[in-house]
């Protein structure tokens, strides 16, 4: 694998019609009845049951006769020479059965080093030194997971610490070189831009107004209740290797897989069975899976893995970790005229970010948001540190996070500075409904969007005059209280394959449908649901085309020996792409069975038209067949020169993103005396086009919100100067509970995308992405009359209280 | 993490600077110190079993005798390695004659690492504390009880043990309520942590 080139960002022509004004309105659109339950139906979820009676089944479940169970040795430091590793101790006791090493992955074949998804290579384990704290340096393969675990304790390994590098601007003078196995011997990774310079700089040049803000978007962790882990299972006698793994892509980790370890992809079988949260984590592959494979293979027996908590929160990819700084310029009526950025990526020891590889800093260059603006100018550094690596995109489209927090504290900063209110100066500096077709300075072709109509929406649900009112009320007895808004633009359901890839495999997305012979239904998809709830949308949705009712279609996903290929869930892309390729394999079968009915009723084809759930004849209703009856037909009475069956199977490749987006207001109280920042009310007004299931978005948002407010007040990856990760516990990388959580106020706008089929825009992690910059807008704002004009997240009362004393309340 | 603090022994300099000096004394006082030995010129090798919090593991490691000036003051560094991560800390040694006592006067940097750091993070600092505290008054009641019996046997260190595990913990909740919460209340803490731990114990 070479090192990136500088490059910048290329959006290929869209077709016509993929960004265009759409007409909002406010209620789901339902048009089969509740039997059905098609599109729009507040369905409950099918796949509950088994869940909440503990039935469902994860990797931790699956126990196999004569399974092996591994533990893996870490380093204590983050940059050291190994001079020597001794596993004689762990060897002699009883039951252990192997310890691998990098050397024993070398002389297997190189499978030390892997690829990352971002064309960079990762070591899987290391023969020279360690690049971070937590790095796997070997591993143990044991009869018992409590034998394995104290065997790991038993193997000594002699380092000589080396110098580390943790600040990725002191990583940027290359005094201390991470990666010296690269050819060019520097930290700094690659150099990607987006939005034309020249113009972006005369913006500027001719502003009346500019302001500026650096910030940190912190180090974060994804921490889904399921940490990863791998069931392999290798077949010596068929040379079958069977993977049960933690994945949110296994089609594309099956093909990953063949390619490096040179085992024949048709004999290697992903297993990813229900998944306990993914929000990105579990896109990379991490050493790990590679050694449990490994294990397996060489010992012909399956071996699990499983992580514990602190090795989750350590050595898996992180999040977020941009160091920014923007400006933003407007001109005399305020209005934005321009953006100029410049960001530095702290990779960690290697960039294993999973953005399209035309990529680097993924959608990064999104960041005029959802403001209409002359001009804009994006450059990203990426650099290695002493960390770990990553780069995830935890529950955020490949840095939509980062960029929806910079313009929305932008956007604010500016309205305080022109001293007008932060609603008013949104409102007017909207890209407004008229302007669509949109196309953004840097690029993007907006699907639709009406920005007026969500944040319009949200003052009303908050009643925001009466809260300015009681706010000035409060400063004057010296309470702090503020009020923050968020207007996001989310930009998900990657991707048209012209620019969208993951390691050259192209971002489209499938579906499979049978329809058995009683008319039941069983589809296959080539995403994997975590937790999104994809057994029900993706049945509602083939409800609503084929008029089978929902609780009739049986959907898989997830085994790669029976699922159609499929680049998997993350992104929110599978309602925009899987869905979508539902969608087109209902339509498939629906021409077939208009075909059947035809045969069956004795009229041709354009004498037919579909009434929810059957084909009837035009103007002569009683004369119809329905589904199922035609299902039957396909099996037992089909046309003469037709084939048997009914299914379809079909490839989407999305012609456009989505633009999903949304206003949030949040009202914080500040306590002077101890910094703490309390949610009071947090509306928040989704837009995610036509909704499949009101009561799975709802639920999407919900989360998607509570993972919002983590990061603004409580999560940040802390690291020494030694690189030692000092929040390795959840007692110490807190967690919002339920008592920490607001009580979250939604509502919504619908805006239908131009091009989906269904006219679906993705939500999943909408609420994630918009949340953060509202709850930091509403505390600059609580303390702009102090002189406070930014916070960095996370908010922690000491930060807040630092900041209260340092502006003059010392109450 | 900043090593620094007091301790008043019992004795006159000449007497505390000779069990600073003499590894088996120093073995017996330390808590978790389960060998000690003479390697080289002021150079030994040792080996810790350290408890703290949810992590427990033995470290090996060297401790070298730096810039002698006696008896009056030396450097000590400390180097230690282990499954549950590393030690490394320069510490600043120095005695003086206070009247009839000798006061010992210590500062210095260490750097802990691994999951020792990473998991016992919050214990840590209390930890090191009662480390030290247990390791000087038990140095203390060695050289008082030596210098006291002086010329009996002079060279017969006295039979010292090592503070057990749970005393050990025990000093450690001291050191966390020290810390943490005003002095009433730590004592009240101290009493019912006291408790827990016979408990814990006994059954």
């Amino acid at each position: 694998m070479t090192q990136l080139d500088d490059r910048i960002e290329p959006h290929s022509p869209l077709p016509e019609g993929v960004s265009a004004q759409v007409e909002t309105t406010h209620d789901v659109r339902v048009t089969t009845p509740a039997k059905i339950c098609g599109v729009g139906h507040a369905m409950k979820r099918k796949e509950d049951p088994r869940f909440i009676q503990g039935k469902g089944r994860y990797i931790d479940d699956i126990k196999l006769p004569g399974m092996l169970y591994m533990d893996i040795v870490r380093s204590p430091y983050a940059h050291a020479k190994i001079k020597k590793i001794d596993a004689s101790e762990a060897l002699a006791m009883d039951g252990v059965v192997a310890v691998i090493t990098g050397e024993d992955l070398k002389a297997a074949g190189d499978l030390h080093w892997m690829p990352t998804l971002m064309s960079d290579t990762q070591m899987v384990l290391p023969i020279e030194k360690v690049v971070y704290y937590a790095q796997e340096i070997c591993v143990v393969v044991a009869t018992e997971r409590y034998i394995a675990a104290d065997a790991i304790e038993k193997v000594v390994v002699d380092y000589e610490p080396l110098e580390v590098v943790i600040d990725p601007h002191l990583a940027m003078e290359d005094k201390v070189i991470v990666r010296d196995d690269k050819e060019k011997k520097t930290n700094h990774i690659w150099h990607w831009e987006a939005g034309d310079k020249e113009a972006t700089d005369k913006v500027f040049a001719e502003a009346a107004h500019v302001v500026e803000q650096s910030m940190h978007i912190p180090r974060i962790h994804v921490v889904s209740i399921e940490t990863c882990g791998m069931v392999a299972n290798y077949n010596k006698a068929t040379e079958h290797m069977q993977m049960y793994m933690t994945s949110q892509a296994p089609h594309a980790h099956r093909t990953i897989f063949a390619m490096v370890s040179g085992l024949p992809e048709h004999k290697i079988q992903i297993i990813s069975p229900d998944i306990g949260g993914g929000f990105g984590g579990k896109v990379p592959i991490y050493p790990g899976y590679v050694c449990c494979v490994v294990a397996s293979l060489t010992l012909g027996k399956p071996v699990k893995w499983i992580e514990d908590r602190s090795e989750n929160l350590q050595a898996d990819s992180f999040a977020r970790d941009y160091h920014i700084e923007a400006e933003m310029a407007a001109d005399h009526d305020g209005k934005i005229t321009g953006l100029r950025v410049k960001t530095l990526a702290d990779c960690g020891a290697a960039d294993a970010a999973a953005n399209p590889s035309k990529f680097p800093a993924g959608m990064y260059s999104i960041c005029t948001g959802s403001y209409d603006m002359k001009a804009a100018h994006i450059a990203v550094d990426g650099v290695y540190t002493n960390k770990p690596p990553g780069g995830v995109a935890y529950r955020c489209s490949f840095r939509v996070t980062e960029a929806v927090h910079m313009v929305e504290r932008l956007t604010d900063i500016m309205a305080h500075k022109l001293g007008e209110d932060p609603a008013d100066f949104r409102l007017k500096n909207f890209i407004r409904p008229d302007q669509f077709p949109y196309k953004s300075p840097t690029g993007w072709d907006y699907d639709s969007g009406n920005y007026q109509a969500a944040l319009e929406k949200a003052m009303e649900l908050i009643d925001y005059p009466s809260l300015r009112k009681e706010q000035a009320e409060k400063r004057k007895r010296g309470e702090l209280m503020g009020i923050g808004i968020s207007s996001f633009t989310e930009v998900v359901g990657a991707g048209p394959s012209r620019d969208f890839d993951i390691l050259g495999l192209k971002m489209f997305d499938s579906a499979e449908i049978r329809i058995h012979p009683t008319g039941k239904a069983m589809a296959r998809f080539g995403t994997k649901s975590q937790g999104q709830g994809h057994e029900t949308t993706y049945a509602q949705i083939i409800a609503e085309e084929l008029g089978l009712p929902a609780e009739d279609i049986q959907i898989e996903e997830g085994d790669t020996d029976t699922a159609p290929y499929g680049l998997g869930t993350y992104a929110s892309r599978s309602t925009p792409t899987a869905g979508a390729a539902g969608v087109m394999a209902a339509r498939k079968i629906k021409a077939k069975a208009k075909k059947i009915a035809a045969h069956l009723l004795e009229v041709g084809e354009d004498d037919l038209e579909w009434n929810v759930d059957k084909f009837q004849v035009k103007g002569s209703p009683d004369q119809a067949k329905t589904i199922q009856e035609i299902a039957f037909a396909a099996y037992t009475n089909h046309p003469p020169g037709m084939q048997a069956g009914l299914e379809a199977t079909d490839y989407y490749d999305p012609p456009n993103l989505t633009f999903p987006f949304g206003s949030y207001i949040c009202v914080v109280d500040i306590d002077s005396g101890t910094g703490e920042v309390h949610v009071r009310r947090f509306v928040a007004v989704d837009d995610c086009g036509n909704i499949i299931n009101p009561l799975i978005v709802e639920g999407q948002i919900q989360g998607g919100l509570t993972q919002g407010l983590a990061p603004a007040l409580f999560e940040e990856i802390v690291y020494d100067e030694n690189g030692q990760n000092l929040t390795g516990t959840l007692a110490d990388y807190l967690v919002p509970t339920a008592v920490e959580t607001p009580k979250w106020e939604l509502g919504r706008t619908i805006t239908p995308s131009p091009h989906h089929p269904l006219g679906a825009k993705g939500v999943g992690e909408s609420a994630t992405v918009g949340a953060p910059p509202a709850i930091v807008n509403a505390v600059v704002d609580a303390m702009w009359h102090l002189g406070v004009r930014h916070v960095e997240i996370p908010m922690t009362p000491q930060r807040i209280w630092a900041l209260l004393r340092e502006h003059g309340v010392a109450d | 993490m900043k090593i620094s603090g007091e301790y008043t022994f019992d004795a006159d300099p000449e007497a505390v600077w000779k069990g600073l000096m003499d590894p088996e004394v120093l073995a017996a006082t330390m808590p978790g110190c389960e060998k000690l030995e003479l390697v080289g010129e002021n150079q030994y090798e040792g080996e810790l079993n350290i408890k703290i919090g949810p992590v427990q593991g033995k470290f090996r490691g060297r401790i070298e005798l730096e810039n002698i000036e006696a008896p009056n003051s030396y450097d000590l560094k400390v180097d230690g390695q282990g499954a549950q991560g590393f030690v490394k800390a320069t510490v600043h040694v120095a005695i003086e004659a206070v009247e009839d006592k000798t006061r010992m006067t210590y500062e210095g940097d260490s750097q802990v690492g691994g999951r020792i750091a990473s998991v016992g993070q919050r214990l840590m600092d209390s930890s090191a504390k009662a480390i030290i505290r247990q390791s000087l008054a038990g140095l203390n009641e060695v050289i008082s009880g030596a210098s006291a019996g002086e010329g009996d046997d002079a060279e017969a260190p006295a039979q010292v043990a090592a503070p057990s595990q749970a005393a050990f913990a025990a000093n450690i909740a001291k050191e966390v309520a020290r810390d943490l919460v005003p002095k009433p209340v730590w004592i009240a803490l101290l009493v019912l942590v006291a408790l827990v731990i016979t408990y814990l114990i006994m059954r």
